[in-house]
């Protein structure tokens, strides 16, 4: 059963600046997948085609399900606190109050937001920042959640921190979940597949066990993994 | 000497020297205007503190009425320009008419010439009475409602708005257009109608800078003299024009009604100051790059 | 439906509200006799207008354009060196230190006008061109503060720090690097202050006390007199100046980076 699917798209911003042709892609339910890419490739363009924001040029995209884009920057209302920037979601969808309240309430409490929960936006710091903006994208329980570059910006603790949180939400929502990093280590940690976008084309589709299977995905790992060889010898 | 010279901080200090010059004679003009208006004029031989003037406000019944008035036009003026601001941003931002810079002329435009513009049109001789007599909805130009000159200062509120509509707009739509571009993709993606997310969020955001123009135009609106002289109403005169009067009147009895309208204006002054200094402390303006 | 011709007509009556008090002054101008009961004007010349440039009336523009651009770039000259210095100013005093900057356009310009005539009266600079050119500039030095400042802001002490470790002075930061980047907000500030400065009546009047002339002061008895021709045609010329000024230098594009 496909939660969401790109039939034969044309995705570009403009008329003259096409990043893809004769697009496929088709994600299952529940499934959790990575998109890989070099910076600029168009990976965040997928996102937006996936959530409307950007409509295709050509072909057809099938989406079964509500959906939740949580942005790089975040995106926190600064006129609202933290509390009010989750409820906000619930709010427009006409929850009666107590069932945002406690909806709010244990959101705040499995992202560990109870210290920071009545402070505006701008007194966040970059981890805490991330984890309300995570806690509102999934305040109405989407079917499907899309998010851009979770854990860039963020140190190193924070980051492991924020990887953890994201596990947990699609374990505990079963949320087809689709994320777009440059962080190799997100993804293999957390993606059942992966897809990996090169210049106007899809270098790899392959599931995170087949990687070596796959000689174009081999071939995208090569630098990381001798990177890694490196590091290992080092330390 | 050389070496002093080429020491950063020295040219530094040495650089804001002319301009710390003029807000000083600025702040000591201020000084001397708060200091006259308790009784304080050397030069005519009063120095002793008094509260004369202010006494003089709460029984003089011309004065009190003057003040409502201008009170009244002013808030009212301001209020309007910063409603109409708004709309047209948002309708501007929404409907993406980028290239509309023809909206802010009335910057460029002095208040004399506004008051030459409202005479032209709605004087009882001129282009819009001459339409209606054309179209026999009157039937001389006497019977035309000028609103030059009125009871209500409806002219100068109007002249006033032409102006400070673009004011704010030139103020406002920057600001509303930099954060409608980070949230409205957050709140399309959350299904809130247009309607909601300018009161929720738009709105909210700009709001700091909307108080300030509020503020401003207020101020300048208050004390101003060469509209209401123009074009305002000629036996309620608001305050600046009377306060003129009195000033230039070789009258001695007129000068101590300046000095207490001069207070007056001290003290909206004032409460502007604090509530402009209110908003930037709480505002986003410690997070912000650019300052209105 | 909504068509592309309805989408925009708001803006279009907006853009004709903004037009048609201009096109007025315009019209009159031109218009020498109108009687009340016609539909059309009885006289219209454009000939007039020759008539309309004497000598006098040419020193008395060029002088109060003059007096305009000097009060304009003394402005600018006193004030940019404090829209260096805010950024570097600790966010707390920030606030404070922009109260005062803006107490010119917070507290209704009687109040201090009135101080001011005091101390120019006192120094002997009131009834000068000197004294009217300042108290242009005690008008327009927030303005210019505000503009310059958020500028600067974005890019001051980033810079400021690369060459203070490069070893050089400031007066080449300035020069080959500072002043490029804001150079399109010091010509759009320039435009802003010399309309502001052009548009003075008041002040002018309080402290030049009628000795000095501009062309506000020469325009406002015309205004409120009878011969409407005339005060419209000095007016029109007045406005296209300002209009002028106003398309060349502070709709020029302006260089907005963010950050």
């Amino acid at each position: 059963m496909n939660s969401i699917e790109i039939i034969d798209g044309k995705i570009g911003y403009t008329k003259n600046e096409v990043l893809f042709e004769n697009f496929n892609l088709k994600i299952q339910k529940k499934e959790f997948l990575t998109i890989l890419g070099k910076t600029g490739v168009g990976k965040s363009t997928i996102l937006r085609v996936i959530s409307g924001l950007l409509a295709l040029q050509s072909g057809t995209l099938k989406v079964s399900g509500e959906m939740s884009l949580c942005f790089q920057d975040s995106r926190l209302f600064p006129n609202m606190t933290v509390y009010e920037n989750i409820a906000y979601p619930l709010k427009v969808k006409n929850y009666n109050k107590d069932e945002i309240k406690s909806i709010v309430d244990s959101l705040i409490k499995d992202f560990r937001l109870e210290n920071i929960k009545d402070r505006k936006p701008n007194n966040l710091s970059g981890g805490e920042t991330k984890r309300v903006a995570l806690a509102r994208c999934i305040a109405t329980k989407p079917k499907i959640l899309l998010l851009d570059e979770p854990t860039s910006n963020l140190d190193f603790e924070v980051k492991i921190e924020v990887r953890e949180l994201i596990k947990n939400i699609h374990k505990k929502y079963k949320c087809t979940t689709v994320m777009v990093t440059h962080d190799i280590f997100d993804s293999l940690y957390l993606s059942d597949n992966i897809l990996i976008l090169g210049d106007k084309k899809i270098i790899a589709y392959i599931s995170n066990q087949n990687i070596n299977k796959d000689k174009n995905a081999a071939e995208y790992f090569k630098p990381f993994i001798e990177e890694l060889n490196i590091l290992k010898n080092k330390l | 000497m050389k070496k002093l010279l080429e020491n950063r901080k020295v040219i530094r200090v040495l650089s804001i020297i002319p301009i710390t010059i003029l807000y000083l004679i600025l702040f000591y003009g201020i000084f001397i205007s708060i200091v006259r208006s308790f009784g304080i004029y050397e030069a005519i031989g009063l120095n002793k503190f008094t509260l004369k003037y202010l006494i003089d406000i709460i029984m003089n019944k011309e004065v009190q009425f003057a003040i409502i008035r201008t009170f009244v036009v002013s808030f009212v003026e301001a209020l309007i320009s910063v409603i109409l601001a708004v709309l047209i941003s948002v309708y501007l931002i929404k409907n993406d008419i980028t290239n509309h810079k023809v909206l802010y002329v009335p910057i460029a435009v002095p208040h004399i010439v506004v008051a030459m513009m409202m005479i032209l049109l709605f004087a009882q001789n001129g282009f819009i009475s001459r339409i209606f007599y054309h179209l026999g909805i009157i039937n001389d130009s006497q019977e035309f409602n000028s609103i030059l000159n009125d009871k209500y200062n409806i002219g100068v509120i109007v002249a006033y708005v032409f102006k400070g509509t673009a004011y704010v707009l030139s103020v406002i739509y920057l600001i509303m257009k930099k954060n409608d571009y980070r949230y409205f993709e957050v709140a399309k993606l959350m299904n809130v109608k247009y309607g909601r997310y300018v009161r929720d969020i738009l709105l909210p955001t700009s709001m700091d800078s909307l108080i300030t123009s509020f503020l401003i135009l207020f101020s300048f609106s208050f004390g101003a003299y060469e509209l209401p002289y123009m074009i305002g109403n000629t036996s309620n005169k608001l305050l600046p024009v009377i306060a003129y009067e009195k000033h230039l009147s070789p009258n001695l009895y007129d000068k101590p009604i300046f000095l207490s309208i001069n207070l007056v204006m001290i003290v909206i002054g004032v409460i502007i100051i604090v509530i402009y200094k209110k908003v930037l402390d709480n505002g986003y303006f410690k997070k912000q790059k650019h300052y209105i | 439906m909504v068509t592309l011709k309805n989408k925009n007509i708001i803006y279009k009556i907006l853009v004709v509200l903004v037009v048609i008090p201009i096109f007025a002054i315009f019209i009159q101008s031109v218009i020498l006799r109108y009687d009340y009961k016609s539909i059309l004007p009885d006289v219209i010349s454009i000939d007039n207008f020759k008539k309309f440039f004497t000598a006098n009336y040419f020193k008395l523009l060029l002088s109060s354009i003059l007096i305009s651009i000097i009060s304009a770039i003394i402005t600018i000259i006193i004030s940019l060196p404090i829209a260096n210095i805010l950024p570097n100013v600790s966010m707390n005093h920030r606030t404070t230190l922009y109260v005062i900057f803006l107490t010119p356009i917070l507290v209704p310009q009687f109040v201090y006008f009135y101080g001011i005539q005091n101390v120019f009266a006192k120094t002997g600079i009131i009834n000068t061109h000197l004294g009217v050119i300042l108290s242009h500039v005690i008008v327009m030095m927030p303005y210019a503060i505000i503009n310059l400042s958020n500028d600067i802001v974005l890019y001051g002490k980033k810079y400021e720090e690369v060459a203070f470790v490069m070893g050089v002075s400031d007066y080449k930061l300035y020069k080959d690097i500072m002043l490029p980047l804001i150079k399109g907000t010091l010509i759009n500030t320039l435009g802003l202050l010399f309309i502001i400065s052009f548009s003075q009546y008041f002040i002018t009047l309080m402290i030049g006390g009628g000795v000095v002339k501009t062309y506000a002061t020469y325009i406002f008895p015309l205004i409120l007199g009878n011969d409407r021709n005339f005060a419209a045609k000095a007016t029109f010329i007045y406005i296209a100046i300002n209009i002028i000024i106003y398309i060349i230098f502070v709709n020029s594009k302006r260089e907005v980076t963010d950050e």
